[in-house]
């Protein structure tokens, strides 16, 4: 039992003296007598709070008694001294004898005054306003800093209520003067006062309990004839109708020491009233009553109560025992026995006395009580006694607090109460590793504590890797860890398990459970009991499997042992797959833990606890799944703290939306290893009970450890989790390396290549090299997975670096290649000119290599042709020369293209020369001098002549074949290259010309010149169609010099015609811009002699007519009729003139 | 009373479908929901049963990752609302209905009730950035979730979409009522209060 008071006896009065009262201040103790003698004694100072260290030499040298009796005086009252109190604040000592109250003065005790009013009084109280708020005597060291100052005494106000007859006497005090008193009428003679706040009192009269408050003097009653006032539900009326009852024998005592059975509790504002055997409790502040709060039970009737902080005291009505409760818990925390007690003093300075004796209740250090309570196990006493201490009592409280609570929950969870246990240690957001070291490593993935002595395992929580060798271990653990036989010994575990009022028995009675494996069988066989709707039975069995799939892979071997056993144990035909599983699943948890119970024990501090290997499937089940409330709590937490750190959120942001205050210190220095333990071991909760719930876990962001992320989720082929989770972390290597294993397999849902095309897609550019590598596969499998990685349209697809893709599409397909640029320059319109000449090149390959498989005509040839002559239409990118030194020199396939690509650089006649020789079209060659026709670019605006001298002068025969201009085949073999040079070198007009320049026009068809300079017949009909249409686009002069002298003049009849038009046109066009020009001249010398002839000028004298300063250089106007003022005058002038006119007007009128 | 947890990023219109849903309002302003708070609506007829729905709305703090334990616990369906203006809203709802898997562990998760709103509707076409099909094929792989195309500012489908969330809060209700023996059967024997005294 705690001992939180410890009894010093300090007087000891002869045998014909009694005690009547007793009253402490600051450092005195007022004894007054029956004989109506005071007793004054000196507290002894040393002798404060923190004296009563127990430790026994310094009791003795203070000589055994802390108090010195200062004086004696005899007859102090008339009578015996029936009450004393004081007003501290007022130097008032207030004494009650002979139905009269006295006042004193408290310092040299010298009588003030008889209250005279006070006739018949039978018990007053007092209230101080600054006693009402200090609720300790603080530690000596802080005293002096709490002392109130002078200024706030003599604000301070006292009050003195004295009951007498039917009436309250009301005294006030401010300071130390008497500044008020009134009378306030009740209906009845009241028993008993108490006040409940400096100005309000309880007034406990026969039947009826009033609140008076005495600043409003108002009376409102609280109970009436026993019953209370006011809706209370019916348990509490009933204990109220009790407390009502008023003229009991505990409320005589009561009334004798002048104070109801009725205390204030000062740490939650509340007053608790006690009857008999029941209590109440009422708010301080509205004198309603509390139904959130239960009754305290109380075996003995108490006679006296009190309070003095932290604690409720009490004296029985046997009078021989003090009770000391906490007031949260009601927990009876010690009884101290004395002879008969007749007086309690409580508050700061507690002392009881009996009719001789009186004795200081000395409170013993916090420190110690708690450190009493927790070697006792009763962890809930001693967070309850932190909570309610102030922070300079104990040392570091709050991490106190916490260790307590996590104590606490440890216990709670060693009783099996697995969800209280759980919300606790989140309450106080404990460290992860605490909680987890409850479980087996299956769950915190955690070593026991002693393990590494151990000669076994390394890994503990894989059972996979080392399933041999663990199953072995197991069988050899069995004699240890495994069932036993007694039925009695399992009764007697049920009963330790379930009974939760009865504390710990001693350690020797629990070693008789001993062993382990089948502690909690009773409570499985109570829970199957309990969950026998059929619903829950589904829900069971599903769990049960759940665990069996869980245990599968290791269990294999161990499986005839597990019938042995489960047969041993005989259970019902229910509970017999239960237990063998829960058996097998003990055997599974605790395999090379032997020595651990020990250590497990005494870690809990509950020596019923066996450790997790002790409980059944079902339990650790139950174990689990509250962990999730732990876990859950602890991600969410750490998480937060993680993004203040990060300075994602601010602390400001997060005190705007939640209360929860929270430092780091709540958790490891390392959130980020917190955060990996957490996550860890939520996974493989979900792994064990929950496993539809990986999933989400896993997309999240988390921290899980990789490893076992991928032990765990490999084990039970939870593929799609697995690769999920791969994603989540940015691990796309492993994921790939993965689907592209999963691929090769035939059964999975993952075989194939479309899950690995799949996941590429969600890759964008940082992982170029990664969609590459796997994705060379599926596009060799089908070129289509190349279109749905690279060309699908999303985000990821287009932030791939296109020339990077290129290049890998390339080494792979053309097909693809040609499919991915059209991709990119079509669809995504990418102006890059790479991307242009390359997908040209491309088609120009294409139809290369097509034309060796394929007649010229075939659409494997033509439709590359066609494309590529839309791109080089269309594109303005590319650069032609590239194209063009890759074009064949000799292929018909080419030819319109590389007129557009000549077109493209310029080299009209190159492009002619195609039209002409090579596809021989005489009208695309009229249309391409049309479209390119530009009298302003000097490249352009001769074509019309530059086709007129193809057709005309052709180049020799030679150096048409040499472009490949007159062959029928597609391309010879020479190839390209060959013909780079030719392809571009600029018009060589020298080349064919040669004769001309000699001086020597040699028609071709009488040409008698070695091959080299032989020329093509000229095409004169075509000439002449181009004369006809297009003459006037051509210098005629030009165009006759070409013509052979021989042509028929009526064939030029229409090209001289439309010259001739077109020059006309021209002269009259010409005319009709100078005539109009002369008009404009005209206009325009009109406009200026206009202007001109409204100047005025401004010499040095001219002097302005408003204000009559010279003009000089300002700002002028002027007006219509030629005047010049200065701008600044031009108003005052324009309004004199206004009204000029205005009066000429009047005038005219 | 039935539990429905309202989720999905800010600004889709969480409040104004509850509100709207509630007392028929609907504002223009923004403000920004602080405190998990919740609304309740009495008498909601579901088939002939009349229940009481809380309406537990998140605010800005979903960011903060502090809505508690309180928040999440005893939840009979959530209801995951985006903007249908707004992809990136949409594109969330995967990862808020995985953060309410993970708080509120439900035991079944496949049958745990959720409902996809798809708000703000009644804006013009040419803002639309989530087509319906887009949004009923992820309903569907995610297990044939209900949904609804809502506008809150002119009440298009918000009674009907809370109708089927108070049907499907109520299944889910009974079955946790069915299995909730089995939860805690320890727990049922062992927290009688163990107040009168020790000694
Ligand atoms: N046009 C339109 N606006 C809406 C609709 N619902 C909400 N809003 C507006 O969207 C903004 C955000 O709404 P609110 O309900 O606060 O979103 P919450 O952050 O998800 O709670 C507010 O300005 C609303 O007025 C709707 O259906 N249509
Ligand atoms: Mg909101």
């Amino acid at each position: 039992m705690l001992r939180a008071f410890t009894p010093v006896p300090v007087v000891d009065l002869s045998s014909k003296e009694r005690i009547q009262s007793i009253y402490s201040s600051d450092d005195k103790l007022f004894v007054g007598l029956a004989s109506g003698t005071l007793k004054v004694y000196q507290i002894d100072d040393s002798l404060s709070l923190s004296e009563p260290d127990t430790s026994s030499p310094k009791k003795e040298s203070t000589g055994g008694s802390p108090v010195k009796l200062i004086t004696s005086i005899e007859k102090f009252t008339k009578g015996s001294v029936d009450q004393l109190s004081g007003l501290e604040d007022a130097r008032v000592l207030v004494a009650l004898s002979n139905g009269y109250v006295y006042l004193y003065d408290l310092d040299t005790l010298a009588l003030q005054e008889r209250l005279h009013r006070t006739k018949g009084a039978v018990v007053f109280a007092t209230s101080s306003e600054l006693k009402f708020h200090s609720l300790f005597n603080y530690p000596p060291s802080t005293a002096n800093d709490r002392r109130p100052s002078t200024a706030d005494i003599q604000r301070s106000v006292s009050r003195l209520v004295v009951a007498a007859k039917k009436k309250l006497h009301c005294y006030e005090w401010q300071g130390a003067e008497l500044i008020g008193s009134r009378e306030i009428s009740v209906s009845e003679r009241p028993r008993s006062l108490t006040f409940i706040k400096p100005d309000k009192i309880l007034c406990g009269l026969v039947v009826e309990y009033f609140l008076v408050d005495i600043p409003a003097s108002t009376v409102s009653p609280i109970f009436a004839a026993g019953r209370p006032i006011g809706a209370i539900d019916n348990v509490l009326a009933g204990v109220a109708a009790n407390i009502g009852n008023i003229a009991s024998s505990a409320s005589a005592s009561a009334r004798r020491q002048g104070c109801a059975l009725a205390t204030r509790l000062p740490e939650d504002e509340s007053v608790v009233l006690v009857n008999e055997f029941s209590s109440a409790f009422l708010s301080a502040d509205t004198g309603t009553f509390l139904k959130t709060k239960r009754p305290i039970k109380f075996r003995d009737v108490p006679a006296m109560l009190g309070y003095s902080y932290p604690f409720v005291i009490s004296v029985t009505a046997s009078s021989k025992r003090l009770e000391v409760r906490n007031p949260k818990t009601y927990t009876l925390l010690q009884q101290i026995s004395f002879p008969t007690l007749q007086h309690l003093n409580d508050g700061k300075l507690p002392f009881v006395a009996s009719s001789r004796q009186v004795w200081k209740l000395s409170l013993r250090p916090f420190e110690a009580q708690l450190d009493f309570l927790i070697e006792q196990n009763q962890l809930d006493e001693a967070v309850s006694l932190i909570e309610q201490l102030d922070d300079v009592f104990i040392e570091d409280r709050i991490n106190k607090l916490k260790d307590l609570k996590m104590r606490k929950a440890e216990l709670l969870f060693g009783k099996y109460k697995f969800s209280q246990s759980m919300t606790l240690f989140s309450e106080v957001s404990a460290p992860p590793e605490r909680v987890l070291a409850l479980y087996p490593p299956a769950i915190s993935g955690m070593e026991y504590p002693n393990h590494k002595d151990g000669p076994t395992e390394e890994e503990p929580e894989g059972p996979e890797p080392k399933g041999e060798e663990t199953t072995e271990q197991k069988k050899e653990e069995q004699p240890i860890t495994g069932p036993a036989e007694g039925e009695s010994s399992e009764k007697a575990n049920g009963e330790i398990a379930t009974d939760t009022n009865v504390l710990p028995p001693p350690v020797a009675d629990m070693n008789a459970t001993l062993p382990q494996a089948q502690g909690s069988i009773p409570i499985a066989a109570d829970a199957i009991s309990i969950a026998d709707s059929t619903n829950a039975e589904a829900q069971r069995k599903r769990d049960l499997e759940i665990f069996d799939r869980f245990l599968r892979p290791t269990k294999s071997n161990s499986s005839s042992s597990k019938v042995d056993n489960s047969n041993a144990i005989g259970k019902g035909s229910r509970g017999a797959d239960t237990s063998s599983l829960s058996d097998s699943l003990a055997n599974f948890l605790s395999f090379g833990k032997a020595s651990t119970t020990k250590t497990m024990r005494s870690g809990l501090g509950d020596p019923d606890f066996l450790g997790p290997e002790s409980m059944d499937a079902r339990t650790l089940a139950k174990a689990v799944r509250c962990l999730l409330i732990y876990l859950i709590d602890a991600r969410r937490k750490i998480s937060r703290l993680a993004s203040v750190q990060s300075g994602t959120i601010t602390k400001a942001d997060l005190d705007l939306v939640s209360k929860e205050s929270m430092t780091a210190t709540a958790f490891g220095a390392d959130l980020e290893r917190e955060a990996c333990v957490v996550d860890t071991a939520l996974l493989r909760c979900y792994m064990l009970i929950n496993p539809q719930l990986v999933g989400p876990l896993v997309r999240l962001a988390n921290h899980c450890d990789k490893k076992v992320v991928r032990e765990q989720l490999m084990m039970y082929g939870k593929w799609s989790e697995l690769i999920d989770f791969y994603y989540a972390k940015k691990l796309h290597g492993d994921a790939l390396g993965l689907l592209k294993q999963l691929s090769e397999s035939k059964k999975t849902a993952f075989s194939g290549p479309e899950p690995t095309v799949q996941y590429l897609q969600k890759l964008g550019n940082e992982n170029i090299d990664l969609v590459f590598e796997y994705a060379k596969e599926p596009i060799k499998i089908n070129e289509q997975f190349g279109i749905d990685i690279f060309m699908a349209n999303t985000p990821e697809a287009e932030s791939l670096s296109r020339p990077r893709v290129e290049k890998f599409v390339l080494s792979i397909s053309r097909s693809l290649t040609i499919k991915y640029l059209e991709y990119v320059v079509f669809e995504l319109g990418d102006l890059s000119p790479e991307f242009h000449n390359d997908l040209a090149l491309a088609y120009l390959e294409d139809v290369k290599s097509n034309a060796q498989l394929y007649s010229l005509d075939d659409e494997m040839v033509q439709q590359p042709v066609r494309k590529l002559l839309k791109l080089l239409r269309e594109s303005k990118q590319y650069k032609p020369e590239k194209i063009l030194r890759a074009m064949p020199r000799d292929s018909t396939l080419f030819m319109e293209s590389k007129a557009i690509l000549f077109s493209r650089i310029g080299e009209h006649r190159r492009a002619l020369e195609i039209f002409v020789f090579s596809i021989k079209d005489y009208g695309k060659a009229q249309d391409y001098c049309m479209s390119v026709y530009d009298t302003d670019a000097p490249n352009s605006k001769t074509v019309f002549y530059t086709l007129l001298e193809l057709y005309l002068r052709p180049p020799p025969t030679k150096y048409i074949a040499a472009h490949g201009y007159n062959k029928a085949s597609a391309f010879s073999r020479r190839g390209s290259d060959a013909s780079l040079d030719t392809g571009l070198s600029p018009p060589s007009s020298a080349e064919y010309l040669r004769p001309q320049q000699n001086g020597f026009y040699k028609s071709p068809s009488t040409s008698s010149m070695n091959d080299a300079y032989e020329h093509p017949p000229m095409n004169l009909e075509a000439a002449l169609d181009l004369l006809s249409n297009h003459g006037s686009r051509l210098s005629a002069i030009d165009a006759l010099e070409l013509l052979p002298s021989d042509t028929n003049m009526t064939s030029l009849g229409q090209f001289f015609e439309s010259h001739l038009r077109e020059t006309n046109t021209t002269i009259s066009r010409d005319r009709i811009s100078a005539a109009l020009l002369k008009t404009e001249l005209v206009r325009t010398q009109q406009t200026l002699l206009k202007l001109r002839s409204k100047n005025v000028s401004i010499s040095d004298t001219k002097t302005c007519p408003v204000c009559l300063k010279r003009l000089g250089s300002s700002v002028i106007s002027v007006f219509p009729d030629r005047t010049v003022v200065h701008y600044g005058c031009a108003k005052s002038y324009k309004e004199t003139v206004d009204s000029k006119n205005q009066v000429r007007h009047n005038v005219d009128e | 009373m039935l539990k429905v947890i309202i989720l999905g990023d800010s600004g889709v219109g969480k409040t104004s479908l509850m509100q709207q849903y509630v007392s028929k309002k609907f504002s223009n302003q923004y403000k920004a929901t602080i405190g998990a708070d919740f609304l309740t609506k009495q008498d909601v007829r579901v088939d002939d049963r009349n229940v009481t729905m809380q309406l537990w709305d998140t605010a800005g703090q979903e960011r903060f990752q502090s809505l508690g334990v309180a928040f999440y616990r005893g939840a009979d369906c959530c209801v995951l609302v985006y903007d249908v203006n707004n992809a990136k809203s949409f594109e969330a709802l995967d990862s808020w209905r995985d953060e309410f898997l993970i708080q509120a562990s439900p035991r079944d998760p496949e049958s745990f009730p959720f409902v996809v709103l798809g708000n703000k509707i009644d804006v013009e076409e040419s803002k639309r950035a989530v087509s319906q099909k887009r949004a009923l094929a992820f309903c569907q792989a995610k297990g044939n979730i209900p949904y609804f195309e809502t506008s809150a500012k002119e009440a298009i489908n918000v009674d009907q979409a809370f109708e089927v969330i108070a049907r499907n809060a109520l299944v889910q209700e009974e079955s946790e009522e069915y299995s909730s023996d089995f939860s805690d059967p320890i727990n049922i024997h062992l927290d009688n209060d163990r107040g009168g005294c020790c000694s």
